[in-house]
Order: C-alpha cells, then structure tokens, then sequence
C-alpha cells in the first residue's frame, strides 16, 4: 500500500461524496420540475428527452414516432373541438399542490365558440378518496368578448358565484346557436329579397331593416335578441318595430301598420320565426 | 453522507484486519499473517503486536482493496456521467418550458415568433418544438374534458363513436353518462347507461343527430345536469336540515313535499314543490299548506314562496331558519 494510492483514494472519496450531494441535489430539483403534470414526461416524450439529452442512438426513430404521436393528439384535438362546439385555443396549468393523494391545479383556458372570445381561470381539486376520485372547481372567473357583455351579465354573476364551469359553457354554446340561426336567416332574406331587406349593422347583428325601395322613409325594424336568463336559460326574441313618419300614419290612418307589431307576435307563434319574417317580408314588397 | 464503497463480490468492510473473512480471502494480508507469526516466536510479542497495530491502521485509512482506487475511479466516472445527465434533462425540461411558453403566447395573441437564443441544432429544435406542440396538445385535450367536453372516441374503424356527458353541481363533478352510438349505416344508439326516466329516446327523435350528433347531445346534457342539480339539492335538504321532514320525493326528483314547523305556534306547514320542467333544476310552482288557513297567505311566507321559486331548496332553507321562520 503506497501512500500515493492513500491519497488518491482520499480524494476519490471525497470527489465521490461531493458528487453524490450534487447529484441528489439535482434528482431533487428534476422531482419538483415534474410535480406540474404537464411536464411530467412518459413514453414516446420520455424516449425523445433521453435522446436529446445522452443516447444519441435512433434519433430519427425517435423524432418520427413522436411525430406519429403529436399528429394523433393533433386529430383527437380536431375531433373534440368539432363535437364540442368550442374551440380551445390556450390553456395554461400551475400545479399549486400535489400529494399522493391531492392534486390542485391553477387553469387559464381560452377560446372562442363560433365569434365569441371568452377566457375562464379556476382551480381545479383532484382528491382520492375510498368512494373515488373526486373533482372539485373553485374561484371561477369568467371574461367574455366586451360586445355580449349586456346580455351575459347576470347569468355571469350566477356562474362564477355557482362555480358552474360547465353550464357556462353549455349556455354558451347554444347562446352561440341561436345567434347562428339568427345571422342564417338574415342572410338568407338579404340574398333572397335585395331590395326589401338590408342589414346595416351586419349579419351579426341584431337588426334587419326592410322597407321598399320606393318609400324609404317608412321602415319594418325586425329585432331579434338572444336573451340569457341566470339560469342559463337561451331564448330567442323577435320582435317587429315600425319607424313610419308621423305625416304618413296621419294620411294613412291603418290598424294593420298601427298594430303591425303585435299582429307579429301573432305571426311569430303560428308560423315560427323564417315564415313569419318571410310573410313580413312579402307584405311589405307588396307583391 | 457515508461514502458507499462499490458493490464487489468480496464483501468488504471497514472493521479492521481481524475480519474472518477477509482473512481468508485476502492472500496478501494471510501471508502477511503467517510472516507475522514466524517473526513473532523471534522478536517477541509485543513487537508483533505494535506491527499488527501499524497494519490495523493503514487498512482503516484505506477502507477498500488494493484494487479500491480503480474502482473508486470507476465509481466516480458513473457519478460524473449520472451528474450530466440530470443537468441535461433539467436544462432540456427548461427549454420545452420556455418555448411551450412563447408558443401559448402566439396562439392567444398571435405574437411574431421570437428565437429564445437557444443554441441547438437545427434538429434538435424540431425535436424540442414538437415536445413542446405535445405538451401544448395534452393541455388543451385536457380541457376539453375539464370544461365538460363529449370526451368522442371513434370506436370499430369508424363505424361507431363513445360519448360521455358529464354532469356537474355546485362546483362538483358528478355522474357520468355514457353513450355508444353507432355511426353506420345510420346514426343509432346502440347502449347507454342514462336512467330510464330521462327521456331519451324523445330527445334522439326530436334531434338532428343523423346530421349534428349535438343536437341530442347538448338537450340531453341539459336534463341530465337539470337531474343531477335536483338530486343534490334533495341530497343537501336531507343532511342539512334535519328539522325539516321530507315528506314525499320521487326518483326523477320532480317533486318534493316537506313538512315545516313554525317555531313560536309550533303549527306545521307541508311545502309542495314542483319541477315540471325537467331541464330546470328550479321548481315551477311552489305551494303551501297549513291548517292555519291564513299562514300561506301572509306577506311573510307569499315572500318565502317566491324566495323558493329562485333559490335552491337546501339555501332557501338554510335563510328561513336563520331568519327564524322556520325550526
């Protein structure tokens, strides 16, 4: 046994120790890393980190069979979103907790279902107990496109007080559905009578002006709203407005134009709202 | 930390020279022994003794074999290449993160792409770029289910599809509901598991679903989340209040009577209350009834019947008895 050898044993040793605590060190901070499940990496992702990070072998395996596993998410994403009825286009996790038996994450997501944008934050509990997995939401917050804001404020308020995460989303879809029928039949009218029927504000809106062409002072106003009750409740509302000059009411003193606007409620009921319209419609070409 | 010698099949330990085993292992430290016994009958014991003691000591400092240092060199080559590649994958963990970052940042604001001055390699930027687009597609799938998405499985080659619609209260998730719907020739369900009293197949009737599956899908989420929200709050009366007795309810929860006492005159109120609409979890009428003919009259209970017509049944109750109104 030389002393030489001693004393490089002795340093051995103690690069060996100091090694170890660097090492456990790391294996501590990897563990932390991995507590936000979203980067909790396993197959076809594990593979791929390895090959970035040591084995350099069958790289290009690795890169295609990821590739086959990305488009496979790629396909289920288009096939949600189309069942949906919502498109998803951010969602941001935190994981604020995570035990064996707790997991609590912070969510943002965001999105848009037909042209309406919205954003939702919550946090979301995932506790396993003897009966199951229980989910929980809590702090909801809701934002939507600035524009709906007077229609969606109170059942809003209801929502986030509720935490009803998925009636929000519910009633948002048919919100989107009915305002979709709206814009249809609206379009469909302008293409179908030019002449009789503009929609100055867009086919988005609310607003359907007719009127013909020859006595553009006198207006049919066809207002159609979507009305959101707290409840989450989604009905439609069409109603008839005249804008007829004073002068021509007194020289055309007529119960039909006077009572057009309940005379169309009347419509409304028998015939459904395109039939209606369209009689309105065809009352006011005169043809 | 102790340092752990390496694993070897001779057993070492650190104890010292007196160890049978390595006596009998080590032909070196035996022929040493011997040596030492011959050397002992010539210069005496105690000079053996104090040689056995210099021997003890240089092993303690030396707690492995002669072949200890290559092993130890070994060992320390394991630890140096365990050490890069944590620091590897911690970094590369880094970088997915930052570019998943910049990524979420495009897609809601649709920023110009920015290069984070990341050294790799052209390659190796695809391969972390499609790790990121993964974890992005995880979250978002994620979603879909969390916000109460169908969850659609295409099942049998495309000839069927599984949904599942989730029900939700209060900020709980509850019972799902499953639905294996065949796609061809025509669209049918084939099996589910949606309680009998719900109506389905009306619902599958009046709906779209050979062109728009949601057309049944949203009306049934609608009913059954109605349910499940009717179910909790008959649930929540019946472990909250227990002073309050629930007369009658039935398995769709449309309706349910219960029995109030009014605390001063002791006098029992039933309460009736009706869910005719069933995609509501509210009652649409609300009736009291008492043998003092004036109560269900009186300003006091007209405001606890409208008070019940928008509250749910366990919150409603849980103001009239705080207010006093009822025990």
């Amino acid at each position: 046994m030389s002393n030489e050898n001693t004393e490089e044993a002795a340093a051995l040793q103690a690069q060996i120790e100091h090694l170890q605590a660097e090492v456990s060190a790391l294996r501590r901070q990897q563990k932390d890393d991995q507590k936000d499940v979203t980067f909790h990496f396993r197959g076809q992702m594990q593979n791929a980190m390895l090959s970035l990070c040591g084995q350099r072998q069958g790289d290009e395996k690795v890169l295609s069979m990821l590739m086959e596993e990305v488009e496979e998410l790629e396909e289920d994403l288009k096939l949600q979103t189309q069942m949906n009825g919502i498109s998803l286009t951010g969602c941001t996790t935190k994981t604020l907790q995570s035990s064996g038996r707790k997991l609590v994450q912070q969510l943002c997501v965001s999105g848009h279902c037909s042209e309406l944008l919205f954003q939702v934050e919550f946090q979301l509990s995932e506790v396993n107990e003897a009966s199951g997995c229980v989910r929980t939401i809590s702090e909801l917050n809701v934002v939507i496109d600035a524009g709906e804001m007077q229609n969606f404020s109170s059942f809003l308020s209801g929502v986030e007080e509720s935490r009803d995460l998925l009636l929000f989303f519910r009633t948002l879809r048919s919100f989107s559905d009915r305002c979709d029928d709206r814009r249809r039949t609206f379009q469909h009218f302008q293409e179908k009578y030019p002449a009789v029927v503009s929609l100055p504000a867009g086919c988005r809106s609310e607003v359907m002006h007719l009127s013909h062409p020859e006595l553009p002072g006198c207006v049919l106003l066809v207002h159609w709203s979507v009305h959101v009750s707290r409840e989450g409740g989604v009905s439609p509302k069409v109603e008839l407005l005249t804008k007829i000059p004073e002068r021509a009411l007194q020289l055309f003193p007529s119960q039909a134009v006077g009572g057009a606007a309940e005379a169309f409620q009347s419509l409304l009921r028998i015939l459904g709202a395109e039939a209606a319209l369209e009689a309105v419609i065809m009352a006011v070409s005169l043809s | 930390m102790t340092p752990q010698p390496p694993k070897s099949n001779t057993s070492a330990t650190t104890s010292g020279c007196f160890h049978p085993k390595q006596r009998n292992v080590h032909y070196s430290t035996q022929h040493k022994y011997s040596q030492n016994m011959e050397v002992a009958t010539t210069k005496g014991v105690l000079s053996h003794l104090s040689r056995l003691e210099v021997q003890k000591r240089s092993l303690k400092s030396q707690p492995q074999q002669p072949g200890g240092v290559k092993a130890l060199r070994a060992t320390v080559e394991a630890l140096l290449t365990q050490r890069d590649q944590l620091r590897a994958e911690i970094q590369t963990h880094k970088n997915i993160k930052k570019l998943r970052v910049s990524m979420d940042k495009q897609c809601t604001n649709e920023e110009e792409e920015t290069e984070e001055g990341m050294d790799e390699d052209s390659e190796n930027s695809n391969l972390l770029r499609l790790m990121a687009r993964h974890t992005q597609l995880k979250d978002l799938l994620h979603a879909h289910n969390v916000v109460g998405g169908y969850n659609v499985v295409k099942t049998r080659q495309g000839k069927g599809v599984c949904v599942s619609v989730a029900t939700f209260y209060e900020g709980v998730y509850l019972n799902t509901y499953n639905l294996e719907i065949d796609v061809k020739p025509t669209v049918r369900i084939s099996r589910h598991n949606v309680p009998p009293f719900i109506p389905l197949n009306n619902l599958a009737e009046q709906s779209n679903m050979q062109t728009d599956l949601r057309t049944l899908l949203d009306p049934l989420s609608q009913h059954l989340n109605a349910f499940a929200g009717r179910q909790q709050q008959f649930k929540f009366v019946k472990e909250l209040h227990k002073s309050v007795e629930v007369m009658e309810s039935n398995v769709l929860c449309s309706l349910l009577v219960l029995k109030f006492t009014v605390p001063r005159e002791k006098t029992a109120v039933l309460c009736s209350l009706d869910y005719t609409d069933c995609t509501r979890s509210l009652p649409t009428r609300v009736h009291f009834e008492s043998d003092d003919e004036e109560l269900p009259e009186s300003p006091v209970w007209k405001t606890h019947c409208s008070f019940l017509m928008e509250t749910p049944v366990h919150k409603a109750l849980i103001t009239m008895r705080k207010t006093g109104n009822i025990v």
